[in-house]
């Protein structure tokens, strides 16, 4: 059997924004809802908390909709046609869509046949994973988290994923490695002036941004303090000694440093604009209302519990204002605040599939079709929220701004996977009456 | 066998204990590239004994002859700028789509404990820009083990411990085991020792078997 490690990337982009609650300590006590964060080092050595989609999150809403798509293509539900219904077992329903859990099995015996039985069977299982009795089957698919690409994640993203960019290597360090490769002759003073020229232009790009950086701006003092921060950086690609100052760095580095700018283009073309993740934080308000106080739908009321409702304002109406309500917190109507990624936002995406089979290959294609027809990301999607064109490099386009004209690429690779469907069907069917 | 310094540049956080030991990473790729895909496994057990003439882990080995054999791979050293951080995974019942249960006599679900409990699990993680390790190993073999590794530590399925670039390169020292007199990792004691210092821990992957613990001198993380 064949198998293939594949990796790909791409670029989410937010078409509505993005609410992806994360757990807070106050949290139940506030109207108030946060962003999910994790902490990410910054290039300084300083720690920002990012908003971040989870990898978890991901990967369970593409698992169940690929596991949806084959329980319907397996028969189970209501045929529309008979009328008849076909369930599922609660535990294989688990399995398919949660990964069931470990239970003891009562023998010490390993059932190995059923496991490859079982991946051979269902692919998106090989693929998600899941615990059969006492086995883990180990998923193959891992799905990484949404990263924003802003000035606090670049140096952690590949070039392309920041837009236009197309000379900003994977970091400063490899961006560095390449600077030495390309100065033939390394004079101190040239090397030197060439890797603060491409710190000069890293610094510039991530850290004032919009601004097109002239020659002007790079003054002493700049090239100075940039010369302080990196100085680690700085020792371990130019053999200095530790005693040598900054200003000897400077005096050296001074008669090449107007060249090795010009060559990185700085001076001759704007820097990219890359902002904060801070400025994609924004917060959006919303009401519940109390439609017990609305008097027109107050008519679709039973009489009897309207008349009861009457008479309890009435009595409230004739207690002394400074009487404690009793009913604080039973009351529905509320606003209330939760944190979102504006629309718009930009955010970096990777998925690795290790190992796949053919068919296994297909299955994921056909967990990402079943995403494209309701491209929706993170919580309250009901609401509008969530909704996200994703474009993978060199591979898979999704972008419901475009379905209509532009549809999924044709995918020969999904056929092999309705096929195995449709062929194995009620071998598959036994297998899964055969989880208890 | 060169004296090396592995460095794992990381996109995002990892999911480990302090040690994250490289050797138990490369064993497992080593066995994947001679034996294939892993089917299953089973919490606690091994049953496929490491074949050592069918997987060679490309690093130099100590206390050869010994039982107590180990790597010379360090443990992971975090650089200054590490930091912990906390975060949740969370696992469901999938109700969106319970209509196709056939739920028989049962009225409801129990999910406050059993097999169709909620989870919502800490995780710990450790956030840096990259890790170190220091091995006596072979570069190329080395480097290209670590070239279809995606991520490192636990929950890389979802994103944790992903690692965007492997640095193999040739380390002046062997720092592998000692450096500077503090052990590098858990060393199995064979002569004296001093017994403020020791700790029972794995010696080589895979470090959860009972089998390959023993009492080892502390080492400096």
């Amino acid at each position: 059997m064949s198998y293939r490690t594949e990796w790909y990337a791409g670029v989410v982009t937010a078409l509505t924004s993005i609410s992806h609650i994360g757990p807070e300590e106050r949290a139940g006590q506030s109207t108030k809802s946060y962003l999910r964060r994790e902490k990410i080092i910054q290039p300084d050595g300083s720690v920002e908390h990012v908003p971040t989609i989870s990898g978890n999150g991901m990967r369970g809403l593409l698992r169940d909709r690929g596991m949806w798509h084959m329980c319907q293509r397996l028969g189970y539900g209501v045929n529309e046609e008979t009328g008849e219904v076909l369930g599922l077992s609660l535990p294989a329903f688990h399995f398919l869509f949660s990964g069931g859990s470990l239970t003891s099995t009562g023998s010490k015996a390993i059932d190995i046949d059923r496991a490859r039985k079982m991946r051979e069977a269902i692919p998106l299982i090989s693929l998600f994973g899941g615990a059969l009795g006492n086995q883990i089957l180990n998923g193959k698919i891992k799905i990484g988290k949404m990263i924003p690409i802003c000035q606090e994640t670049i140096h952690l993203l590949p070039t392309w994923c920041a837009g236009d960019m197309s000379d900003l290597d994977e970091s400063v360090q490899a961006s560095l490695d390449e600077v030495i490769q390309r100065v033939s002759k390394p004079v101190p003073g040239e090397l030197l002036a060439a890797v603060l020229a491409e710190i000069i232009r890293y610094d510039a790009m991530t850290r004032r941004p919009g601004r097109q950086v002239q020659f002007e701006d790079v003054d002493e003092n700049y090239v100075l303090s940039l010369i302080e921060r990196w100085r680690k950086n700085i020792n371990t690609y130019i053999d200095t000694t530790e005693e040598a100052s900054t200003t000897t760095l400077m005096a050296t580095a001074r008669p090449y440093l107007r060249d090795a700018l010009r060559r990185k283009g700085v001076g001759t073309r704007r820097a990219h604009r890359l902002i904060s993740a801070y400025e994609f934080i924004q917060e959006e308000t919303f009401t519940r209302k109390d439609d017990e106080k609305n008097e027109r739908l107050r008519e679709i009321i039973a009489p009897d519990t309207r008349a009861l409702l009457e008479a309890d304002a009435a009595t409230k109406r004739e207690l002394p204002a400074t009487t404690p309500d009793k009913e604080v917190g039973q009351h529905q109507q509320m606003r209330y605040q939760v944190e979102t990624l504006a629309a718009g936002t930009r955010l970096f995406w990777e998925v690795a599939l290790e190992d796949v089979t053919d068919i296994e290959y297909d299955a994921f294609w056909t967990c990402m079709h079943e995403f494209a027809q309701w491209p929706f990301v993170g919580g309250k999607s009901g609401t509008g929220h969530g909704k996200v064109s994703v474009q993978f490099r060199d591979w898979l386009s999704i972008d419901p701004r475009q379905m209509a004209a532009a549809p999924l690429p044709d995918m020969p690779m999904g056929v092999r996977y309705e096929q195995h469907l449709r062929d194995k069907g009620s071998e598959l069917r036994d297998l899964l009456e055969t989880i208890v | 066998m060169r004296s090396l310094r592995i460095r794992g540049w990381l996109r995002t956080a990892v999911v480990a204990d302090k040690a994250l030991p490289l050797d138990g990473i490369l064993l497992y790729q080593a066995t994947r590239r001679a034996l294939g895909p892993q089917d299953r496994t089973l919490p606690g057990m091994t049953d496929r004994p490491v074949d050592e003439a069918k997987v060679r882990v490309p690093l130099a080995c100590e206390n050869t002859g010994t039982d107590k054999w180990f790597y010379k791979c360090s443990f992971a050293q975090w650089p200054g700028h590490a930091r912990f951080g906390k975060a949740f995974w969370e696992k469901r019942v999938a109700t969106d789509h319970i209509d196709i249960v056939d739920m028989g006599r049962s009225k409801n679900i129990t999910i406050g404990s059993g097999r169709y409990r909620l989870y919502h699990m800490p995780v710990f993680y450790i956030a840096a820009l990259y890790v170190d390790w220091y091995a006596v190993g072979e570069l190329d073999a080395v480097d290209g083990l670590l070239s279809d590794v995606w991520a490192i530590g636990k929950k890389t399925s979802q994103g944790w411990g992903r690692v965007w670039r492997w640095q193999v390169e040739e380390w002046a020292e062997d720092w592998s085991v000692q450096q500077g007199g503090e052990w590098m990792r858990a060393v199995p004691i064979m002569g004296s020792f001093d017994v403020g210092n020791i700790q029972l821990y794995g010696f080589r992957p895979p470090y959860w078997k009972t089998e390959n613990q023993t009492l080892c001198h502390k080492w400096s993380l």
